[in-house]
């Protein structure tokens, strides 16, 4: 397969590991939306879009977009040591507790599967690993395209955060997917960048959304893990 | 030697924005080694438009290093460099006199080093006044840090945007702040943080800073920094105009908090650094 060509096979493991049907517990993480649902700053679909934009722009998503080409390149070219590295920078990136519990579980679980049922990953066992990366590096093995890579991805994380808001704020259904049709453009231009991008474009400024996390890990009653 | 630095400070007084033909650079060196309850001076090394000044402070056995710019802020292109080692069993607190003015960049980015080392059971407190960031000023930060494992070290940087109690609006510039925390030499937390060039519109984005101009990180690291995080947490309460979060995990425990304006911010942040453990340093009283 051609690492710059989407052909039906990457096309179909993308679909496969980026689903909410993909058993990484994604279902279980709001990113701390449940906080800011709870403090009123999410409570409606406008609102939910500018968050999630937010965060794909401003925050996790623009970073973990970074972080999954550098590694995606870094797989590809079967450098193990640099691998290795750019996971511990994800890792350390995290600025909560919940955070880092949001990553390492993700990709604990996401390399365990993809290990097991499509025969991907280091064939080994590894300590903590970050989602983004453990995606990277299996779509590296498997040629599937670092664009379609990113798009898939940066889909998924703005998907799950949509799927959080309309069991919490709550919205409809198709209020939820009003504000994935709105993200397209946008998520669109973020994979294409990302894809351009070297660790040297990393940063972003997500504070508030880093500060929901941490307060989320304080809230009494709660639906998510994270 | 004299001269230079009184008219530097003169020249900053008289006109904020320095052009790029004037940069300014300087660096910063220190060591402490142990004794008896804190830490005595082994180095202290000074160029440029850097100052280290080690005011008495009473009753603390504890050092504490006051960095003066005398360029009396920072712009494009300017260079400051400032190390520190902590040696074994040694204790320190490094901070500056006044608050950092990043002011108009006519071009480049004004870059800002910092590393620190904290031996075994040596304890650092890195406690800078805040940094204001002007319209179209630019800054690069990179903080270094490698602490032993039976080290501590207080990490706190906060800054604002504009001068907000004149109620100034930061529209473009740079702001960008890397940070690198290691313990024994293994990379245990990091911080990318970037708001630019379009200030204005990124900032108020709601998972942004929303309403908030202001906005300080702190970063504990020492063996069990968990510990704290109840009496952080309850410190945290108390502030007022303030959001806030504290988090705690692998021996770390890291302070997230923003406020419309500078005030508002550093009486939090005074209330999470004494939660945490420090003495704050004298310059810091508001």
């Amino acid at each position: 397969m051609s690492a710059d060509r989407l052909g039906p096979s990457g096309l179909y493991r993308l679909m496969s590991w980026l689903s909410p049907a993909f058993p990484i517990g994604a279902f279980s993480h709001s990113h701390g939306l449940e906080w800011a649902v709870h403090d009123g700053t999410v409570r409606d679909a406008a609102t939910c879009r500018a968050w999630i934009a937010g965060i794909l722009n401003h925050g996790a998503g623009w970073q973990e977009g970074v972080l999954l080409a550098a590694a995606w390149r870094t797989a590809r070219a079967g450098e193990r040591e640099e691998l290795e590295e750019i996971d511990a920078l994800a890792l350390a990136l995290a600025p909560s507790h919940e955070r880092r519990i949001e990553t390492t579980s993700q990709g604990a679980a996401f390399e365990r599967t993809a290990c097991d049922a499509w025969g991907t990953g280091p064939g080994e066992a590894v300590g903590e690993r970050a989602y983004a990366v453990a995606v990277a590096a299996a779509a590296a093995r498997h040629g599937v395209p670092l664009e379609a890579t990113l798009l898939a991805y940066l889909h998924a994380v703005a998907s799950n955060l949509v799927s959080a808001a309309i069991r919490l704020v709550p919205l409809g259904q198709t209020d939820g997917q009003l504000v994935v049709a709105a993200l397209e453009a946008e998520i669109s231009a973020l994979a294409e960048r990302a894809a351009r991008s070297t660790l040297d474009d990393l940063g972003g400024f997500g504070f508030r959304a880093d500060i929901a996390s941490m307060k989320h890990e304080e809230q009494h009653v709660r639906l998510f893990r994270t | 030697m004299y001269a230079a630095v009184s008219r530097s400070e003169r020249f900053a007084a008289d006109r904020p924005a320095r052009t790029s033909l004037e940069r300014s650079s300087g660096s910063a060196r220190l060591s402490v080694i142990r004794a008896a309850g804190g830490g005595r001076v082994e180095e202290a090394y000074q160029r440029g438009a850097l100052r280290l000044r080690f005011p008495r402070v009473s009753g603390n056995p504890v050092p504490e290093a006051v960095l003066i710019n005398t360029a009396g802020g920072v712009t494009g292109g300017d260079r400051f460099d400032v190390s520190a080692t902590i040696r074994d069993g040694a204790a320190a607190t490094l901070t500056t006199q006044a608050a950092e003015k990043v002011y108009r960049s006519s071009g480049g980015e004004a870059e800002l080093r910092v590393d620190l080392r904290v031996g075994a059971g040596g304890r650092l407190e890195w406690l800078p006044q805040e940094t204001i960031l002007f319209d179209r000023g630019r800054l690069r930060r990179r903080l270094e840090v490698d602490v032993a494992e039976s080290g501590r070290i207080l990490l706190c940087e906060p800054v604002v945007l504009g001068r907000t109690a004149h109620g100034e609006t930061v529209r473009a510039g740079l702001f960008r702040d890397s940070w690198r925390v290691r313990r024994a030499g293994r990379l245990v937390y990091a911080d990318e943080a970037r708001l630019g060039p379009d200030i204005a519109a990124a900032a108020g984005g709601s998972a942004v800073l929303g309403a908030n101009r202001a906005f300080a990180s702190i970063l504990l690291l020492e063996p069990r920094a968990e510990e704290r995080l109840s009496a952080t947490r309850a410190a945290l309460e108390t502030t007022v105009d303030v959001e806030a979060g504290a988090s705690a995990w692998d021996g770390m425990l890291a302070v997230r908090m923003a406020a419309p304006g500078g005030l508002a911010l550093k009486r939090a942040a005074l209330a999470a650094l004494v939660a945490l453990g420090a003495v704050v340093p004298r310059v810091w009283s508001i």
